[in-house]
């Protein structure tokens, strides 16, 4: 196996085990001038070899990158600078670099001052031991598993490319509501190439679903910063960048209805179909319902995203869908309820139904 | 009907024959509708909970709704349907629900929706319609014609069935003796008064003038003119009469005042109970006036001053709020208060009383209803009068040059044209 796989599988069974909801190999990469934002249209700059993203109670996100190299030449403290980079891009505030070789005790405390923590293997089974060790059913971070998926992710045909893209890259330098708004857009357009008798399918779907989760645990941290009076409106504002935002994007959508009434050479322009030129996306209150239920219930809710992530490990992947048995003792009905709520305001939101919502074991 | 108006009077009905027991003739007419009726307020009394497992408490909760035992599963099947709960069973008795009743979207729609699909009977179908017109107007009985076939006992039962409840009440003309129907759910009980109307104007323009008020709760009073309409002079003439509420807020533009429909809300409302109706319309007439009338900023959005209020307990300051909110004093509803920086300032202070609070939420739903249906009108019926004549429809050429555009003119199917509207809308939402 390669080295390097090994330490990230290790290391996202150590974060998984401290609470994190984890991946491997997030790329970081930024959108590519002068060509449409959903046709893949990016350049990779670099990539995460393992994110952790943890919710407190208060929903305030936590967020630890962590790279993974096993080459003997690798400066450690170099790794640490460029982490550190990678660390604010993510706004993460913690970072771990891993090495297959030994670190200088110098260029340790040099690191901890960037927030970044200088491990060795054997460094790395002495934090796995604080956490305790997971049960070695539990599929998150073990490699059969982790190729399993990943190697057939990478063979889905061409149709559902863009939602691989998103889920490896475009996600990770979007804005929340952006993301949201994109995860929903997308499946929509790929729902022709999807087919949920394929198992894989269902994979690529459910994990954008879970990134969705992500994102609405998210959106749910950033309202109750705000404590807002009206959150169907505050969602609204955050959605379309503040009330100038909002009435930016209504005059664009009135002026584009207004030219479109005065061409007079397509006869049947849909012009009287009023919820066609709405801003405010359809799918809007089922989100909206989807983050009150997350502020109503912040610490079950933080674990959304893994629960959806299991589901995806175990359930889709290898028809293991009891999640009390999986999860153990710290299994939660109502984080597993509202993993479930999110997963179906998603669905909703795109237009699929509840024979959908079954294959994906949300019933 | 419209589905949503299908869901509110399910509602409507249900919550009235909640305490009726529908036996005999009445017994099973109405199933369908009660059913509906239970699943919504169940609905809205869970929503939130998440999970309910503990069987006691949720039969107790439904006994409290007039959800006896033995419909409750039926209510939770029918809640099922909707999407609204998942229900765990086990050896046929309900072992856990799991809650998903939706917070911003329509529940009466949906329901209205499955009450369509169950096609129930004529007699509930003659049913909602008439409670529905009633809600707009009282009318002759002779006026109250049947749209679906049933059998004239059916429709005595009916009749007998909304008057236990006290949904449907007839009184008979003070002139010539000719009975007339109304509804006391949505309508002040004034014979006299509403006979006279009724004989001048007729319960269909009636109900016309009324829809308006109903559909924007609050509305200014019109002042009557040349250019006034049939509508304004029904409404003011309502209004003289008594039959619409409304409340006088007196500030820098002068006194004006504001339309409610005499929506009770519940059946033989408490003498207790109408105080905090009349506090609701009162705060919603000057959140109205400011709307309006207001001269140095106007409110743009009426909801968000009752939710600050409702949240906060307080707006302002601001210089006109002294004078536009002084009936609340009067109504014990607020105090006023002088900024401490700026003298000319206001505060409305919210007096912290049970009763307050309910005023204050029964105005926030008076609002959110009229709000609803005044914007569905506006897409149905104002916008398609807008781009339909001239642009879309009309023959504005001659028949061979009609021919000859259409076989020049690209031709898109509209479904995919939409699908590209969607998709370039979609991208100024991303924006």
């Amino acid at each position: 196996m390669e080295l390097d796989l090994e330490i990230k599988l290790r290391v996202e069974r150590m974060l998984w085990a401290s609470g994190f909801y984890t991946r491997t190999d997030v790329r970081l990469a930024s959108a590519v001038k002068g060509k449409s934002s959903n046709s893949g249209s990016t350049m990779d700059l670099t990539d995460v070899d393992v994110l952790g993203i943890r919710f407190l109670e208060d929903l305030s996100p936590r967020k630890t990158v962590v790279d993974c190299k096993s080459g003997k030449n690798v400066s450690p403290i170099g790794r640490a600078f460029w982490l550190r980079g990678v660390m604010d891009h993510f706004k993460a505030d913690r970072g771990y670099v891993v090495l297959a070789r030994t670190i200088p005790e110098h260029q340790r405390e040099a690191a901890a001052n960037l927030n970044v923590t200088l491990l060795n293997v054997s460094d790395l089974t002495t934090i796995e031991a604080r956490y305790g060790e997971l049960s070695d059913d539990l599929r998150i971070g073990k490699l059969d598993a982790h190729n399993y998926l990943e190697g057939n992710i990478r063979s889905l045909p061409a149709g559902l490319a863009s939602l691989v893209g998103f889920r490896d890259t475009t996600y990770w330098y979007s804005t929340t509501p952006r993301a949201m708004s994109q995860s929903i857009s997308l499946v929509k357009r790929s729902i022709g190439g999807l087919d949920l008798k394929q198992r894989f399918h269902k994979a690529i779907l459910m994990d954008v679903i879970g990134l969705f989760a992500l994102s609405s645990v998210t959106l749910a941290s950033d309202l109750m910063r705000l404590a807002p009076l009206n959150l169907l409106d505050s969602i609204r504002a955050l959605f379309f960048g503040g009330p100038e935002g909002i009435v930016r994007r209504e005059q664009i959508i009135r002026q584009f209805q207004e030219i479109l009434s005065k061409i007079s050479k397509q006869r049947e322009l849909p012009l009287d179909q009023q919820d066609l030129f709405q801003l405010d996306p359809p799918y809007l209150a089922a989100i909206a319902d989807a983050v009150v239920r997350v502020i109503a219930r912040p610490i079950e809710a933080a674990e959304a995203p893994r629960y959806l992530k299991t589901k995806l490990m175990h359930g889709i992947l290898y028809d293991e869908w009891d999640l009390p048995e999986i999860i153990g003792d710290s299994y939660s009905p109502l984080a597993d309820k509202i993993a479930t709520d999110i997963g179906l305001a998603f669905l909703k939101s795109c237009g699929l139904g509840s024979d959908v919502a079954i294959q994906l074991g949300f019933k | 009907m419209e589905r949503r108006e299908i869901g509110i009077r399910a509602q409507d009905i249900q919550t009235a024959l909640q305490d009726v027991e529908l036996s005999g003739p009445a017994s099973g007419l109405l199933n369908t509708t009660v059913l509906t009726g239970m699943a919504e307020r169940l609905s809205i009394h869970i929503r939130g909970i998440d999970i309910i497992d503990d069987e006691r408490r949720l039969y107790a909760l439904a006994d409290r709704l007039g959800i006896g035992g033995l419909v409750l599963d039926s209510v939770l099947s029918l809640m099922e349907q909707a999407e609204f709960v998942s229900v765990e069973r086990s050896q046929g008795k309900v072992k856990r629900v799991i809650e998903r009743v939706p917070y911003f979207e329509d529940i009466y729609e949906r329901f209205g929706e499955i009450w369509e699909a169950r096609n129930p009977p004529d007699e509930e179908k003659e049913n909602l319609r008439i409670l529905n017109e009633l809600a707009s107007s009282p009318r002759l009985v002779e006026d109250v014609t049947g749209d679906f076939p049933i059998h004239v006992d059916q429709h005595r039962v009916l009749m007998e069935v909304g008057k236990e409840g006290g949904y449907f009440a007839e009184f008979l003309s003070p002139t010539d003796g000719s009975p007339i129907i109304y509804s006391p759910l949505y309508w002040e009980e004034k014979p006299e008064e509403t006979f006279k109307l009724v004989k001048k104007y007729g319960s269909e323009r009636i109900a016309t003038a009324i829809r308006k008020v109903r559909a924007y709760q609050g509305m200014p009073i019109p002042e009557l003119g040349p250019e006034s309409t049939e509508d304004d002079q029904i409404i003011v003439e309502a209004m003289v009469a008594g039959l619409l509420p409304s409340p006088q807020v007196d500030s820098l533009k002068g006194p004006k005042r504001f339309a409610f429909t005499p929506y009770q809300g519940q059946v033989n409302l408490a003498a207790t109970e109408r105080p905090v109706l009349q506090k609701a319309r009162a705060i919603l007439s000057c959140v109205r006036y400011g709307q309006h009338f207001g001269t140095i900023t106007r409110v743009k959005d009426p909801a968000a001053i009752i939710r600050a209020l409702q949240l906060k307990g307080r707006i302002g300051p601001h210089s006109e709020v002294a004078r536009q909110y002084a009936i609340l004093v009067v109504e014990g509803v607020g105090r006023i208060t002088r900024d401490a920086t700026y003298s000319d300032r206001y505060y409305l202070q919210i007096v912290d009383t049970e009763e307050n609070k309910k005023a204050l939420s029964i105005a926030a739903d008076i609002l959110e209803i009229g709000e609803a249906i005044t914007e569905r009108g506006l897409n149905v019926a104002a916008r398609s009068v807008l781009f339909r004549p001239g642009i879309m429809k009309e023959p504005l050429t001659t028949r061979s040059e009609e021919l000859l555009r259409r076989k020049r003119d690209p031709k898109y199917s509209s479904e995919s044209i939409k699908h590209d509207i969607e998709k370039l809308i979609d991208e100024v939402r991303q924006l």
